[in-house]
């Protein structure tokens, strides 16, 4: 009898034992699977579910890692949201504080100038300017 | 040993998973809120320093905006106060030359600033001898020929914008 034939006899064996056992040690089998899966579920820590954009590695398991990061997580689809708009609000207040400079570094110049404010505000002035630089070489 | 780095099956509170969902959605829902609220709350400034919170070289320095300085809106008198920050700066008489003309700077309309500033740029692109010589032509204009010069040059404006 070489290898496979032995190990085909011993599985056809097998199955027959378990086609002949009686219902009870059956019904048993099935109360000891049904009661050791509960067990499981049990001592296994609840389920935690994780958004679908997680800023932790994705592999990383949910509870054994720092508590640090898991506000954030908890943060879910709110945490790029906030992102976004911390990011809109430097934004836009750099731009402000740079236009606040460029305006303060112009009026400086224009306070510090000889020439009349009255003629710098005055609209007709820009065009005597502009008829000059037309005559200038 | 700290605890809290330690997985805590049994610390879950034993409340249905439905309730548990709908209590983070609302908290999300609410940090969401929270954060649009303070962009809203950055992006409106408030009305700026009063006169009397300003440091003594600040009040020294913007001394002929005093009266007006509480009216002035929060953009405003931070491009002042960036500009108090150059004054000491000046010479004695830069710093005079200076504060003569903040007031009278300051009383112009947002739309006559605005011209004086590019005028100014315009001004500068000249050599001295033309620039002199606009002013004195400027000067030397009667006020309904300067209306209508000013008049022009909105139409010039106008028209070179691009249109839209």
């Amino acid at each position: 009898m070489n290898q496979d034939e032995f190990a085909f006899r011993v599985r056809q064996a097998l199955n027959e034992g378990a086609e002949r056992l009686d219902y009870k040690t059956v019904l048993r089998l099935e109360q000891a699977r049904a009661a050791a899966l509960a067990r499981q579920r049990r001592a296994s820590p609840a389920t935690v579910r994780l958004p679908a954009l997680q800023l932790a590695p994705a592999g990383a398991p949910p509870l054994a890692s720092g508590g640090g990061a898991r506000w954030l997580r908890g943060l879910g689809w709110a945490a790029p949201l906030l992102a976004l708009a911390i990011g809109f609000v430097a934004i836009g207040h750099w731009q402000k504080e740079a236009e606040i400079r460029r305006l303060a570094a112009l009026d400086f110049a224009v306070l510090l100038d000889d020439g009349p404010l009255e003629a710098y505000a005055d609209r007709g002035f820009g065009a005597l300017l502009q008829a000059e630089r037309r005559i200038e070489p | 040993m700290k605890a809290g780095w330690l997985p805590q099956p049994f610390a879950m509170p034993a409340v249905p998973p439905q309730a548990a969902r709908a209590r983070s959605s609302r908290r999300r829902a609410l940090l969401a809120a929270a954060a649009l609220a303070w962009c809203f709350g950055a992006l409106a400034q408030g009305s700026g320093p009063a006169w009397n919170q300003l440091t003594p070289q600040q009040r020294e320095a913007l001394a002929p905006l005093s009266g007006q300085w509480n009216t002035l809106p929060a953009d405003n008198k931070r491009k002042w106060l960036e500009i108090a920050e150059k004054y000491p700066q000046l010479s004695p008489e830069g710093k005079a030359h200076m504060q003569a003309r903040m007031a009278e700077f300051a009383r112009l309309t947002p739309e006559q600033r605005a011209t004086a500033r590019e005028n100014f740029q315009r001004a500068y692109t000249l050599p001295r001898e033309n620039r002199e010589s606009a002013v004195q032509q400027f000067q030397a204009l009667p006020e309904d020929k300067k209306k209508e010069l000013a008049e022009r040059q909105r139409r010039d404006a106008a028209k070179a914008a691009p249109a839209r």
